[in-house]
């Protein structure tokens, strides 16, 4: 390794050094590492003057990396800033007897006081030797980085050239050391032997690394070249320092440097005394490097006292707080170095921002946490209220009778889950009853509703009344029971002897029938009369006053579904009941409801609402489905309402026919409580009946609509 | 049509106007599509309007395109929280709603009329409806 080469080197940490040379103008303080930073450029050269601080630091900051001038009263300074640096020097060997397991790293311990003695030639590869120590030790639990830069910091007594040795090699040694912790593992007695080894190998490592800068050391022991070592050390480490805090990071560094440099030419008893205390602490450490150690005068102490200037209150603290704090790992020794370089005002504007930093990264953590949180609950929760939904919902047999049934249920992308209901079921003589319903409302609070309305329905239409006499029963006792909300109920019974579907609706969309296609037409589809369809039940007004029936006497498919069907988009249009027919046609004749809500599903580019469908497949017979009775229930309210001409009108009586048979009903009407249309087709015409019913059921039902 | 010369603001991008013919009136007119996401807001301009003292109430469907069973149920609960003396009337001529409300029976339930000016004349109570 020749001088020319490191000369290279040292123009580099030259140019590192101007940079904190820049930073240090901020930080007045920090001056003395400007100065370290300029010499570290004239490590070469003879020893430089010694400026002032100010000037020092624009030196460092203009002309780094330029040779400098003859500065011999760098050597002076030196002393001056031993102070605060030799605190700090001491801390660090406290900080690292700490970290460096007793075997994983002998000799851990010594090196630091070996370490400033380095002025001798003697003590340069003892320092060489410790900053790979150190190096080795950090290596084996620390980051490269760290480690580098804790190396080159114990080893600023050793000469320019050792230091950039050192440098160039502690990449080498943390690798070495890392390896020897693991193969030391964690038995003491095997850790002994290891770290001998690996302490006499460091040596021999140190002394061959150090070789020319021993050169250098043994010619220079005491005097420039030390201290122009040390601020090269000093740039070292600013290098290695983390990006964050390089200028800062230097400040702390170099003072134990100038220390070093000061302190080698002022070996004391104190220092002496202390390192013992040091080597006591660890035994195993002591011995390692014990030889060194003795053979080497350690002067890590005797700083020139009176002289400390502001700095070295800190760097004395700093002596407390490191050896206080020996259980601290390396960068926080570091950081409570470099905080004791900061200005007070600097220090309170950094912590201020750190805690603002920290309370807003809590914050957002704490938030997005949350977040995360609320939405997982919530898709929990809209699970739930499927799963409940689909608990509910029952699962009928495939086959009742002669009819094939298929139910099938698709919750809401959304919010809006729940509220739709249904049931098939087989009443007696065969008959199959089917109940297909929506609640107002959805989520949990629909829940019980639709329980409550299925069942209730259902109950009614098991005891044997027709689906419209059901829903109006049901209508007229959950009225009071569904509060606000109120229910569209589809009720629908399958005669398998008459081969009828009677089907009443309390303001829910009527049923698709279909016929079957042939190779003649396409499946003929039953035009359901929506004029007077009855409300809902809960609406507060009387329901399961409409009546349909439909003669099914060939193959048919009947879907009863809930508005969440039609109400699907497609773009901007509603999915409708035409597109629904269209697509019930277009399944196979055996596809069931699942496949039908799939198909909507896919065509639909949003369901804001539940979708379910009940399909019952008529087998067997021939002919096309065909409406042959419809059937309105009015009262004194509804006659005169237009709708109910308008609805004759659309069942196909003549509009003659129709005056005529709205003034039957109301002759009706004034004898009784209730007046029934009944339209019979015969051969495609219409038969009007009328008949009047003044049954106690009839009056309880008119008190309701009155309410 | 008539009725629409003073209620230029209902094609405002919010979709809900909210105006007072006099001082008993409440018109609540929307635009576009009456679905679970604006049921609430017209839910709210109702019962505001209640609270407020109207009597009579109208909610203007004319430029409403599509309406679905939520809206309908805000429709139904304000219809029956009226109290006695309130009236409510509904303007609607397009035929997708007015389908829905056909389907639903809950067209015996509301006085609907195809203007304005109709829908005010009933719920000022000087004439029947012709729904």
């Amino acid at each position: 390794m020749t001088v020319v080469s490191h000369s290279a080197r040292k123009a580099r940490w030259g140019a590192a050094a101007a940079a904190i040379g820049a930073f240090c103008a901020l930080v007045p303080q920090a001056s003395p590492i400007a100065l370290a930073a300029k010499v570290t450029t004239d490590a070469s050269t003879p020893p430089p003057t010694l400026e002032a601080p100010s000037s020092a630091h624009q030196h460092g900051s203009g002309r780094a990396a330029k040779p400098q001038a003859p500065q011999p009263s760098a050597v002076a300074a030196a002393p001056t800033a031993a102070v605060p640096a030799r605190a700090a020097i001491e801390a660090r060997p406290g900080h690292r007897g700490h970290h460096d397991q007793p075997g994983a790293t002998p000799g851990g311990q010594p090196p630091a006081p070996t370490a400033v003695a380095g002025a001798g030639a003697r003590s340069d590869a003892a320092a060489t030797r410790s900053a790979h120590e150190h190096g080795r030790s950090h290596g084996a639990q620390r980051t490269g980085g760290s480690a580098g830069a804790t190396a080159l910091s114990s080893a600023p007594v050793a000469s320019v050239d050792a230091a950039a040795q050192v440098a160039g090699t502690s990449a080498h040694t943390q690798k070495k050391g890392g390896g020897g912790q693991r193969g030391g593992g964690q038995k003491g007695g095997r850790k002994h032997k290891e770290g001998k080894s690996t302490g006499a190998a460091v040596e021999a490592e140190a002394t061959k690394a150090g070789g020319s800068s021993g050169k250098k050391g043994e010619r220079a022991p005491v005097g420039a070249e030390p201290v122009a070592a040390a601020p090269t050390l000093a740039a070292t480490l600013a290098s290695a320092a983390s990006a964050s805090a390089p200028a800062a990071g230097l400040a702390p560094s170099a003072a134990p440097v100038l220390a070093a440099a000061g302190l080698s030419t002022h070996p004391s008893k104190a220092s002496r005394a202390r390192r013992h205390a040091s080597a006591r602490r660890t035994a195993d450490a002591a011995r390692g490097v014990g030889a060194l150690a003795t053979t080497v005068p350690l002067a890590t102490a005797a700083p020139p006292t009176g002289t400390a200037p502001a700095r070295g209150v800190r760097g004395r603290s700093g002596v407390g707080s490191s050896y206080s704090h020996s259980s601290e790992p390396a960068i926080v020794h570091t950081i409570t170095k470099i905080v004791g370089v900061v200005p007070v005002p600097a220090r309170i504007l950094i912590a201020a921002l750190a805690a603002l930093a920290l309370a807003f990264g809590l914050r957002s953590l704490l938030s997005g946490a949350r977040t995360r949180r609320l939405v997982r609950q919530r898709g929990e929760l809209l699970e739930d209220v499927g799963l409940l939904q689909a608990a509910l919902l029952p699962d009928p047999p495939a086959r009742l009778g002669p009819v094939g049934t298929s139910v099938a249920y698709r919750p809401a992308e959304g919010p809006a889950a729940g509220g739709d209901f249904y049931d098939v079921f087989a009443l007696e003589a065969g008959q199959l009853a089917v109940i297909v319903g929506d609640v107002s409302g959805h989520g949990r609070e629909a829940l019980p509703h639709t329980a409550l309305i299925r069942f209730t329905v259902r109950a009614y239409l098991e005891a044997g009344l027709g689906p419209a006499a059901a829903l109006q029963t049901a209508g007229t006792v959950l009225e009071r029971q569904l509060g606000g909300s109120f229910a569209t109920v589809l009720a629908a019974v399958y005669h398998p002897r008459e081969r009828t579907l009677t089907y009443a609706a309390a303001g829910h969309p009527p049923p698709i029938v279909l016929g079957k296609a042939d190779a003649s037409a396409p499946a003929s589809a039953v035009v359901p009369v929506t004029a007077c369809s009855a409300p809902p039940i809960g609406a507060g007004m009387r329901t399961g006053t409409r009546e349909t029936v439909v003669a099914l006497p060939g193959p048919a498919r009947i879907c009863v579904f809930t508005d969440g069907v039609t109400e699907a988009r497609v773009g901007q249009d509603l999915f409708g009941e035409k597109r629904l027919s269209r697509t019930l046609r277009a399944l196979p004749p055996d596809a069931g409801a699942a496949e039908l809500l799939d198909s909507v599903a896919a065509q639909a580019s949003a369901r804001p609402d539940d979708m379910a469908a009940c399909l019952l497949h008529v087998h067997d017979g021939s002919g096309a489905p065909t409406i042959v009775r419809e059937r309105l229930e009015l009262d004194a309210h509804a006659i005169g309402d237009e709708r109910v001409r308008r609805f004759l009108l659309e069942c196909g009586v003549s509009p003659s026919e129709a005056i005529a048979s709205i003034d039957r009903a109301r002759r009706e009407l004034a004898q009784a409580h209730t007046a029934t249309l009944s339209l019979n087709y015969e051969d495609g015409l219409p038969l009007v009946a009328v008949h009047g019913e003044n049954s106690i059921r009839a009056a309880a039902l008119t008190a309701v609509g009155a309410s | 049509m008539p009725g629409t010369a003073d209620r230029t603001s209902t094609t405002a991008a919010f979709g809900l106007i909210q105006s007072q013919p006099d001082e008993s009136t409440s018109v609540v007119a929307l635009e576009g599509e009456l679905d679970l996401e604006r049921a609430p807001a017209l839910k709210w301009a109702l019962v505001d309007s209640i609270d407020a003292g109207f009597k009579q109430l109208i909610v203007d469907l004319t430029l409403v395109r599509f309406m679905d069973s939520t809206a309908l149920s805000v429709l139904v609960g304000v219809n029956k929280s009226l109290d006695v003396g309130a009236r409510m009337a509904i303007v609607c001529v397009n035929e997708n709603v007015l389908k829905i409300f056909e389907l639903s029976g809950m067209d015996a339930a509301f006085a609907i009329y195809p203007t304005l000016e109709q829908a005010l004349v009933h719920v000022r109570g000087t004439t029947t409806r012709i729904g």
